[in-house]
């Protein structure tokens, strides 16, 4: 990996300031920043080459067409899935998980059927369970947490039964950070027939995805927290499961023959993919994709590593400060929620945002999780490549600020 | 519409102005919820809560005999408590007629508000909102009455 100013440079944003601080930026794992050369491909689409896609006689058409499905070729490579024929571009993650639960789950669904997720999902693979659930009379479970914010399988392994129909994960959680055991999960899945999904928006952007030897049917990620452009999703399928699964939507490019007397499905991927798409979107996927490529997993996971020990080291001594999950940088990427005593996450934010240092506060769309850990909202430092450990240290530093300021307020209360 | 702030409203507004740091805005913000009394617990009732806030927000008033309202209220968040400080104890004591005739628009002089996530900058319309069905209230009380 170059210097770690090197790659600060490919990201522009980064050199903005916020509230007149320079700008720390640890939200990562809401949306990522986008290097240079992704800016420059959505210019060069729009610039030089837009044209509606897979239609049109002219040759534009056709430069779109080929940029459009090379995207898709890079990304089927990058994830490890089998071809191209596996990978659907949606808007979102959750758009992937809704076509799944959509187009799989009213097709094989029947009451009394159970859908396994877990305690710590984004809504985004909650909502859409809950929804064809009640649609099918089938039954949601829930595979409870251990302490350290990991799917406890010692506790939930008696939840995967017969009945069992799909098992629908977050491979690493948004809040928590931590990387659950999917390789187990998997496995006991499998060994009740069910069908398994990867929620992959939090791990997509930080290890080797190689979705073809997970064992699991689907995954489902996001461009924008991959350094790509918002906009753009993607669902990986096993071809075989996506083959026999009816389409979500219908529209333009999902068809292959519309007429009084009946209409044919296109082949896949495009059966999934109805309307025109978020073209220069994917393209800008497409580099993004590169540009992780060029840096590299290995060198991509051993600076963050480097990142959450820093950050963990921290935290370790900031008195009243309460971490949800595993304290170790084992297990986990470098995604940190937490909490200080007695104190609102909203003013713990409000004041780091004013001292110039980006995180978010609140449920992170995960409000069950919440729940368990009997909190109303916990701040989260997401960090990612372009992070440095001197940001580490600025966080720790706002943070001994924040305290000062509130213990003030609290002591003389 | 640029009607004169009552004098303490002002003088809380001038004191935000005073700095141009967004934590020290808050700090001073912070300082000011520090003047809010906690109100009773029986009043943190579902009829005084205000909607569309992030934190636990309740609000009520009073009708003095002289004609004023005094408000109370209390949030759960420190800088939240803050902006309540400047509504509650800078928009008390005046007239149901009065307290209308001022526009919550003061609050973008300050300068605390830019940097807030738009569900917190609703909640302080929220809070005021609330106050303005209180004092429609009183006045349409004291109207009854005349």
């Amino acid at each position: 990996m170059p210097e770690i100013a090197r790659i600060r440079d490919d990201f522009p944003i980064l050199k903005r300031s916020l509230n007149g601080k320079p700008l720390v930026y640890l939200d990562n794992g809401a949306t990522s920043q986008k290097p240079q050369s992704v800016i420059d491909s959505l210019a060069h689409y729009y610039s030089e080459i837009n044209a509606n896609i897979h239609r049109g006689a002219h040759g534009l058409g056709s430069e779109a067409t080929a940029a459009f499905e090379q995207a898709r070729g890079l990304l089927a490579r990058f994830i490890g899935a089998s071809s191209g024929n596996e990978v659907v571009f949606t808007r979102n993650a959750t758009e992937a998980i809704n076509l799944v639960a959509q187009s799989w789950g009213r097709a094989n669904l029947k009451a009394g059927d159970e859908i396994l997720i877990s305690e710590l999902e984004h809504h985004a693979n909650w909502v859409p369970w809950a929804m064809i659930a009640k649609e099918k009379g089938a039954v949601l479970k829930y595979l409870p947490l251990a302490e350290d914010g990991r799917i406890d399988l010692e506790k939930g392994k008696a939840l995967f039964t017969a009945k069992t129909r799909m098992v629908a994960v977050s491979w690493v959680s948004n809040v928590l950070g931590m990387v659950n055991p999917v390789a187990k999960i998997v496995a006991l899945a499998k060994g009740v027939g069910a069908m398994v999904l990867l929620d992959a928006a939090q791990a997509a952007p930080h290890f080797a995805l190689n979705l073809k030897d997970t064992g699991a049917d689907f995954a489902a990620f996001s461009s924008h927290k991959m350094l790509g452009p918002t906009g753009v999703g993607v669902l990986w399928g096993k071809e075989a499961v996506l083959e026999a699964m009816p389409p979500y939507q219908g529209g333009g490019s999902m068809i292959e023959k519309v007429g009084k007397d009946g209409i044919t499905w296109n082949r896949l991927p495009w059966r999934f993919e109805a309307g025109t798409p978020d073209i220069g979107g994917v393209i800008a996927l497409g580099e993004a994709v590169k540009y992780l490529s060029a840096l590299g997993w290995e060198a991509i996971q051993a600076h963050e590593a480097l990142l959450s020990e820093r950050m963990l080291g921290h935290f370790a001594k900031i008195e009243g400060l309460r971490l949800y999950g595993s304290p170790r940088a084992e297990g986990r990427i470098a995604v940190f929620s937490f909490n200080l005593e007695g104190v609102n996450a909203q003013d713990v934010g409000a004041l780091l945002d004013s001292m110039g240092l980006a995180l978010r506060v609140g449920n992170h769309c995960a409000q069950p999780l919440m729940s368990r850990f009997e909190c109303a909202g916990m701040v989260r430092a997401s960090f990612y490549l372009y992070n440095t450990l001197e940001e580490a240290d600025a966080l720790a530093a706002a943070l001994a600020k924040v305290k000062g300021i509130l213990g003030k307020e609290t002591a003389k209360k | 519409m640029s009607q004169a702030l009552p004098p303490k409203l002002q003088a809380m507004v001038d004191e935000l102005k005073s700095v141009d740091d967004l934590t020290e805005k808050y700090e001073i913000l912070i300082e000011m919820g520090k003047d809010v009394q906690d109100i009773p617990a029986a009043m943190k009732k579902p009829e005084c809560m205000v909607h569309g806030c992030q934190s636990l927000v309740h609000i009520y008033s009073e009708l003095s005999t002289d004609g004023k309202i005094i408000f109370h209220g209390y949030a759960d968040a420190l800088i939240v408590n803050g902006l309540l400080a400047l509504l509650v104890l800078g928009l008390s004591g005046l007239t149901p007629k009065e307290f209308l005739a001022v526009s919550p628009e003061f609050i973008k002089e300050t300068g605390v508000m830019k940097s807030l996530t738009p569900s917190r900058v609703n909640g302080f319309y929220n809070i005021h909102e609330k106050m303005k069905v209180e004092a429609l209230k009183h006045l349409a009380k004291l109207e009854g009455k005349a």
